[in-house]
C-alpha cells in the first residue's frame, strides 16, 4: 500500500486534467479504496468489542473481500453512480481517476490489487515494497518508511514541489475554484482564504506525515532502511 | 498562465503565506512524531492544519476587532 502517495497524486492529476476532474473528486476517489476497508485491515475496538478481518491482507486486496474497491471497474461503477445522481462529468470522472490511481498505485507491493475485477481475481503487483497491513498499524508505517515505499512517496512529493503553481493562490483562483461548484457549496460556510487552506491540506497533511513517519521510524526509534526490491528485509511482505 | 520566475515570488509577501503553515508544520511533525497516532487520520491532519492556519488567526483578528 501506498502513504502520502495518496494525498500527493491528485495535485498532479488536477494539473493536467484540471479542464476534466474536480480536484476534490480526484482527492476523495484517491482515498476512497483505503476509508472503507483500512479499518477493518488495521482491526478497530467499539466498546470492547474487537473488530478485524481473519484475513487482513486478502480483505483488503482479494476477493471474497473488499479487494474490489482496489480495480479499474470499481472506478467506472462509482463513476456511472455519481453521474447518474449528479450529473455532473467533473465529479464522476474525477472520483474514476482518483480511484484509478489508488489501485496502480498500490500494484507496487507483495499483495497487489485486483485491476481487472471481475473479468478476473489475478492480482497484479511488483513487489517493489513488503505489504506489511497484517502487521499493524505501526509496524505497516516502520516497514513503509524504510523501504521503497518512502520513496514511492517521495516521488509525489518531489513532483508536487516541482509543480509548485499549483498550490499559489493564483493558481486556485484561476484553474480550482471557477471549475468545480464544489467550492461553491463550499464559500457558503468558508471564505476564500480558509478555501485556499483546504485545498492545500491534502498537501500538508501528506508532507508532514511522510517526514514525520521517517523521524519517527529511524530517529525514535531503530527500524532498519532496506532499499532493495521487496524489502524491507526484517518483515515478511503478505503476497 | 504566466510562469514567473522563482525569485520574484520570494518576497515578503509570499514568506508571509508560507509561515504559518511551516508553523502548523512543525507542530504537526512534533507532536506526530511522538503521538504517532495523530498521523493516521486526514480529517484530522486537515482540520489542524484549517485551524491553525486559518481558525486561529482569524479567531484572533475578530477578538481584536
Amino acid at each position: 500500500m501506498s502513504w502520502a502517495t495518496h494525498d500527493l497524486e491528485p495535485y498532479i492529476i488536477q494539473r493536467h486534467l484540471g479542464r476534466w476532474v474536480s480536484f476534490s473528486a480526484v482527492l476523495i476517489g484517491s482515498w476512497g479504496p483505503d476509508v472503507f476497508t483500512k479499518w477493518f485491515v488495521y482491526g478497530i475496538s467499539i466498546g470492547g468489542l474487537e473488530l478485524q478481518a481473519g484475513d487482513p491482507s486478502d480483505f483488503h486486496r482479494s476477493w471474497p473481500g473488499a479487494g474490489f474497491t482496489h480495480s479499474l471497474a470499481f472506478g467506472v461503477a462509482v463513476a456511472a453512480v455519481v453521474f447518474l445522481l449528479t450529473r455532473s462529468r467533473m465529479w464522476s470522472l474525477g472520483l474514476m481517476v482518483g480511484i484509478w490511481a489508488h489501485a496502480l498505485s498500490d500494484v507496487l507491493d507483495t499483495k497487489g490489487t485486483m485491476l481487472l475485477f471481475p473479468f478476473s481475481t489475478m492480482r497484479i503487483h511488483f513487489d517493489a515494497w513488503a505489504y506489511a497491513g497484517e502487521a499493524g498499524r505501526f509496524l505497516d508505517a516502520a516497514a513503509y518508511f524504510s523501504s521503497l515505499g518512502f520513496a514511492w512517496d517521495g516521488f509525489w512529493l518531489a513532483m508536487v514541489l516541482l509543480n509548485w503553481r499549483v498550490l499559489t493562490l493564483d493558481y486556485f483562483r484561476a484553474e480550482v475554484l471557477p471549475r468545480d461548484p464544489f467550492w461553491k457549496l463550499v464559500g457558503k460556510v468558508f471564505p476564500e482564504s480558509a478555501q485556499l487552506v483546504l485545498y492545500r491540506g491534502a498537501f500538508f497533511y501528506g508532507t508532514t506525515r511522510w517526514i514525520a513517519w521517517l523521524i519517527w521510524a529511524h530517529v525514535l526509534h531503530s527500524y532498519a532502511f532496506d532499499l532493495s526490491w521487496g524489502g524491507p528485509f526484517w518483515i515478511t511482505g503478505a503476497t | 498562465m504566466e510562469r514567473a520566475p522563482i525569485g520574484r515570488l520570494i518576497d515578503r509577501k509570499f514568506l508571509a503565506g508560507l509561515a504559518p503553515y511551516l508553523v502548523a508544520g512543525g507542530v504537526y511533525i512534533t507532536v506526530g512524531v511522538f503521538v504517532p497516532e495523530a498521523l493516521l487520520s486526514w480529517v484530522e491532519g486537515i482540520g489542524f492544519v484549517l485551524l491553525a492556519v486559518w481558525g486561529i488567526p482569524a479567531l484572533v483578528r475578530f477578538l481584536r476587532g
